[in-house]
């Protein structure tokens, strides 16, 4: 994996990168950017190519050159005039924010330029993220802003209207089949992982264990037992996915899956059952028997409780209580019509 | 990187460079002390990015008994390295760079092996035009930095007043605080300075107070050089460093008033007692003031303070000038105490216009060029 920074930046992002150089030849650059993009889609390349591109001193054909001192503090981190902050757990925390301020404040250590880069910025509280706004709607000359996110409606609007967003493209879905085939991923578990996330890192990271093949099985059983209105599947919340919810990230898997596979539900009970377009294909006969079972309002509903789930995780309500809420909530919409 | 040094006199430089060096940095490098030898001398660097100290060893020195083998940089881990340099047993200490960035430090029988970086990931400091320095007495800058820092504002919300806001135009280096409740500007005539030379800077007052600590050990005049994002200090063997803060300072001067309805003049010492004594009842009360009530036809100031639970406080303050219209003004007394304390033994006059307007002290020999300015709390 010893990419340079840079070539990674232009593999995952080609045009963004091909749009940012024609900017930078204009000297167009706006003051504030908002990246947005999946995990794995390239933000952080792209802005640590901007970096690069902004401090090396000898660029070559809107490239860095990499080997120039500039360069090489960018890339162990010591450069002086970039200042980054990131997320620790769930929050960025408020000693972050307040060096972030105290940074907006000072003038920049050697040159004229500075860059903050800020990851994660949908983890701001309101507050911090209020009180970034002045510094952030107008920085000094030679001030430029990265925000990177991966959720955009959850930037503050007051944010979002004072950057430029720039949304990072999907990646191909076959280039990252390729590269989860290559790291030896069975190809069920292939297909539902690129659903969740692009980072191929992130997916071996859930496979190392074999936890995420569970998490696949698990789900899937839940959701058999669940669509055909069985209250067994409350059950099932209690002995199989709250032992595999172990820690948040893997909560917020679990219910990614979950969301996901009701997602795949009904695009198969509209007739959908082109395989690039569904995650769950093991699940698909299953599905297709829902279409003829349920009417699509009934699916429809389910799907949009599933899309509240993530959302309750984020306001920390227990786990369990969310999806065995869930599942109480899935059957009693399933056998409400279904007893017409 | 060869070099043979007493290590009693390099420990000392060795501290004055680490004041400026923390361990809490988000830069990784920082953490470290950079060392450049050449046949001249060794320079070290430490910094935390919001100031930088410099101190520069002379080979010419015979304090420093100095001898360089070799020239070459590096960047050694501060704190580690200061205290293995502490501990060493013998009188002269060698420090050499052997392979890559690996420095061998040996003194009598112990030789440690400790990892540096390359000296060319530290900041590179900014380059400094000689042409355009001025120089300020010593004492005469302590002063300044004594006598505005205290009125430089701690909350985070403005952050450009944070700052000591210091400009020289003409001659004339003026110095302003504010925390929007008080300010403090101090005024210095330099007489031997280009006219050419202006500038305009705000300095955050957490530098100059590392600044003034650091000058008190010294008794030479200070340098000062202004470039574009970072202002230095130049005393003894030591450059200090400090970045600036950006934006726009708010226009002060237009905030002392000129004219005066009630002024009083009284022994600054005498007047801190009696306000020490007044708060020590204001402060158990929920809003902290202290009552001023002048009365110049009886030629009577009292200060007086209440705290619901505790009782109340009365004094006469003894002044030997009073002159104006009867006037009742209420201050939170910690910012008089402030005030009092950076006058030192002299006495000051103050100046009133309104119950609700701020009010000036100012020294009664020097009235022009060291001005307070505290605004009065309502209390009806």
């Amino acid at each position: 994996m010893a990419e340079e920074p840079q070539e990674r930046a232009e593999r995952l992002q080609p045009r963004i990168v091909a749009r940012l150089k024609r900017i930078l030849d204009k000297h167009e650059l706006a003051h504030a950017y908002l990246f947005v993009g999946p995990d794995g889609s390239g933000k952080l390349e792209v802005a640590r190519w901007l970096a690069l591109r902004l401090f090396c001193l000898h660029p070559q054909d809107g490239e860095p050159d990499l080997t120039c001192a500039e360069c090489q503090r960018i890339l162990s981190g010591n450069h002086p005039d970039i200042v980054t902050a990131a997320a620790e757990g769930r929050q960025i925390k408020v000693d972050e924010i307040r060096h972030l301020k105290a940074e907006f404040t000072k003038s920049a250590m050697e040159g004229s330029q500075k860059l903050f880069i800020i990851q994660d910025a949908d983890k701001m509280t309101t507050g911090a993220a209020n009180s970034l706004l002045k510094f952030i709607e107008e920085p000094g000359p030679g001030v430029y802003i990265l925000m990177l996110t991966t959720n955009k409606s959850a930037v503050l609007p007051t944010i979002r209207s004072r950057t430029q967003v720039i949304e990072m493209q999907p990646l191909r879905r076959a280039d990252l089949l390729d590269q989860l085939a290559a790291l030896e991923i069975p190809k069920g578990q292939r297909l539902v992982a690129i659903g969740l996330t692009d980072s191929v890192q992130q997916v071996q990271e859930w496979c190392a264990d074999g936890w995420f093949a569970q998490a696949v099985t698990g789900v899937s059983q839940w959701f058999n037992s669940v669509s055909q209105g069985n209250m067994l599947a409350f059950v099932e919340v209690q002995t199989k996915l709250v032992k595999l919810a172990t820690d948040r990230d893997k909560q917020q898997v679990l219910l990614d899956l979950i969301t996901l596979i009701w997602r795949d539900a009904l695009l198969v009970a509209n007739g959908i059952s082109d395989p690039d377009r569904l995650h769950f294909v093991n699940e698909q006969g299953q599905m297709q028997a829902l279409a003829g079972q349920y009417s699509m309002a009934q699916l429809l509903t389910v799907s949009q409780l599933t899309l509240e789930i993530r959302h309750l995780l984020g306001q920390n309500v227990n786990f369990q209580n969310i999806v065995e809420q869930l599942t109480i909530r899935i059957v009693q919409t399933l056998r409400a019509v279904g007893a017409e | 990187m060869k070099f043979t040094i007493n290590r009693p006199a390099f420990i000392s430089q060795l501290n004055n460079v680490l004041r400026a060096i923390s361990s809490k940095t988000t830069i990784p490098i920082l953490t470290g002390l950079k060392m450049v030898v050449d046949k001249e001398g060794i320079i070290l660097t430490g910094s935390n990015s919001d100031i930088t100290i410099e101190s520069v060893i002379e080979a010419s020195d015979t304090d420093y008994d100095l001898t360089v083998e070799d020239p070459g940089a590096i960047v050694l881990p501060a704190r580690f390295f200061s205290e293995i340099v502490k501990k060493l047993p013998d009188k002269q200490v060698t420090i050499e760079v052997t392979s890559g960035f690996q420095a061998d430090i040996t003194s009598g029988t112990a030789k440690f092996q400790i990892n540096g970086q390359d000296a060319e990931n530290f900041p590179h400091l900014p380059e400094v035009e000689t042409n355009k320095t001025i120089t300020l007495p010593n004492d005469v800058l302590k002063e300044v930095i004594r006598q505005t820092v205290i009125a430089v504002s701690k909350q985070e919300s403005r952050p450009i007043l944070a700052g000591i806001h210091i400009t020289l135009h003409d001659g004339l280096l003026t110095a302003v605080a504010t925390d929007s409740h008080r300010l403090a500007q101090r005024k210095v005539t330099l007489n031997d300075v280009d006219n050419g030379i202006d500038f305009d800077v705000i300095i955050p007052g957490k530098s100059m107070n590392e600044l003034s600590g650091m000058i008190s050990d010294v008794d030479e005049d200070v340098q000062v050089q202004v470039t574009e994002n970072q202002i230095l200090f130049i005393f003894g063997n030591t450059h200090f460093y400090s970045r600036l803060l950006e934006g726009n300072y708010p226009e002060t001067s237009q905030l002392i008033p000129d004219t005066a309805d009630t002024t009083v003049e009284l022994d600054a010492g005498t007047f801190l007692a009696s306000i020490e004594r007044a708060s020590l009842l204001s402060h158990e009360s929920r809003n902290d003031v202290v009552k001023l009530t002048l009365n110049p036809d009886e030629n009577l100031v009292r200060i007086s303070s209440d705290s619901p639970d505790i009782g109340t406080v009365e004094e006469e303050v003894a002044t030997t000038s009073l002159d104006g219209n009867d006037l009742e003004i209420s201050f939170n007394p910690n910012y008089m105490k402030d005030a009092l304390r950076s006058f030192g033994q002299t006495t000051v006059k103050i100046a009133f216009t309104s119950a609700l307007r701020p009010f000036t002290l100012v020294p009664t020999e020097d009235g022009e060029n060291f001005v307070h300015l505290i605004t009065p709390v309502r209390t009806f």
